[in-house]
């Protein structure tokens, strides 16, 4: 993959137990996130919303299933533009933007993510990860020890 | 204008605030149905074996390193430690009711695994002079959150950039 190329799209379809359970299992009580009735007659939101863990998590997902599952995640750097509903379809657009090769086998590649329902970008985010190029567990990139994984992290 | 604030503010910046000790043990099923809410079928969080050769154990799903920090929704012995205490005691000092995240910046350094305990703390980093925005009229400002395992190795830091306002 060189500089600017897309990864591919993938899609995830919000539902209100999706979202509910995002929520509940990354420990976030906001009621915004699982009471419908809450979000709707009190925060006057059009319902319940997704948490940032979950949001942040669908991202990692789409970065780890695309490079594949030894892909080690540094950094997420995200802002939510729109509040996410149930029944719509994510649909997650992301592009290589640098790519530094440090050994035969990893590289650190630096990613920009857009979150987009119906062409409008709801998310966006930028993702510092560590990638293995052969996708062998003899030099993983969770090998790296702390100092140096922390020296990639650097802008 | 920075020289309105209180000094009660002034005082925060640079700061730990506070320090929240681990309200619960990380484990494996509590970060698999997360994976299952959001179909994350990685098998660093499922598949023992595969995981061993990269990381000699299951490790946690990276997005939900502060939940281990979140206390529970409710305990039989004593009250509850809300998240983020101490955006609230801004909003409160600077009496600006209303308040959202514009922005969030995390660094993950180790792997959270199984049996592990995360403890938090958090830093006022900046605040901003008085800003009017679409919301409302108030203040931005940055906190950092740094998570710690048992043996206090700094795992992963949470920069959450907030907007406090009123209408």
């Amino acid at each position: 993959m060189n500089t600017n190329d897309s990864l591919p799209i993938t899609t995830y379809l919000t539902t209100v137990k999706n979202i509910q359970a995002g929520a509940i299992f990354s420990r976030d009580w906001a009621p915004l996130h699982s009471d419908q009735d809450w979000a709707k007659n009190k925060a006057k939101l059009p319902d319940i919303i997704m948490n940032n863990y979950t949001l942040n998590g669908l991202i990692i997902k789409y970065v780890t299933d695309y490079y594949g599952a030894s892909t080690r995640i540094g950094k997420v750097q995200f802002n939510i533009k729109k509040p996410i509903c149930p029944n719509k379809t994510l649909e997650f657009h992301g592009n290589l933007i640098s790519e530094a090769r440090i050994s035969r086998e990893l590289s650190i590649v630096r990613l920009a993510i857009e979150v987009k329902i119906s062409s409008q970008t709801f998310a966006s985010a930028k993702i510092i990860a560590g990638i293995n190029l052969l996708n062998k567990t003899t030099n993983s990139p969770w090998k790296i020890d702390r100092d140096t994984w922390k020296s990639y992290l650097l802008e | 204008m920075k020289s309105d604030l209180p000094k009660e503010i002034l005082k925060l910046i640079g700061m730990t605030y506070c320090m929240d000790s681990s309200p619960v043990t990380v484990q494996k099923g509590l970060w698999q149905n997360f994976c299952s809410a959001i179909e994350d079928g990685n098998p660093l969080y499922w598949d023992n074996s595969l995981s061993n050769k990269n990381n000699d154990s299951l490790i946690s799903h990276p997005a939900l390193l502060p939940s281990w920090a979140h206390d529970f929704q409710w305990h039989p012995e004593r009250e509850i430690v809300h998240p983020m205490q101490l955006h609230f005691y801004i909003k409160d000092l600077l009496n600006l009711p209303l308040g959202i995240v514009t922005e969030v910046e995390i660094e993950f350094y180790d792997a959270v695994k199984d049996g592990d305990k995360i403890s938090s703390e958090q830093k006022l980093i900046s605040i901003s002079d008085c800003v009017d925005t679409k919301l409302g009229n108030g203040r931005y400002w940055e906190i950092e959150v740094s998570y710690y395992n048992q043996i206090k190795e700094l795992v992963g830091k949470q920069n959450i950039h907030f907007l406090g306002y009123q209408k």
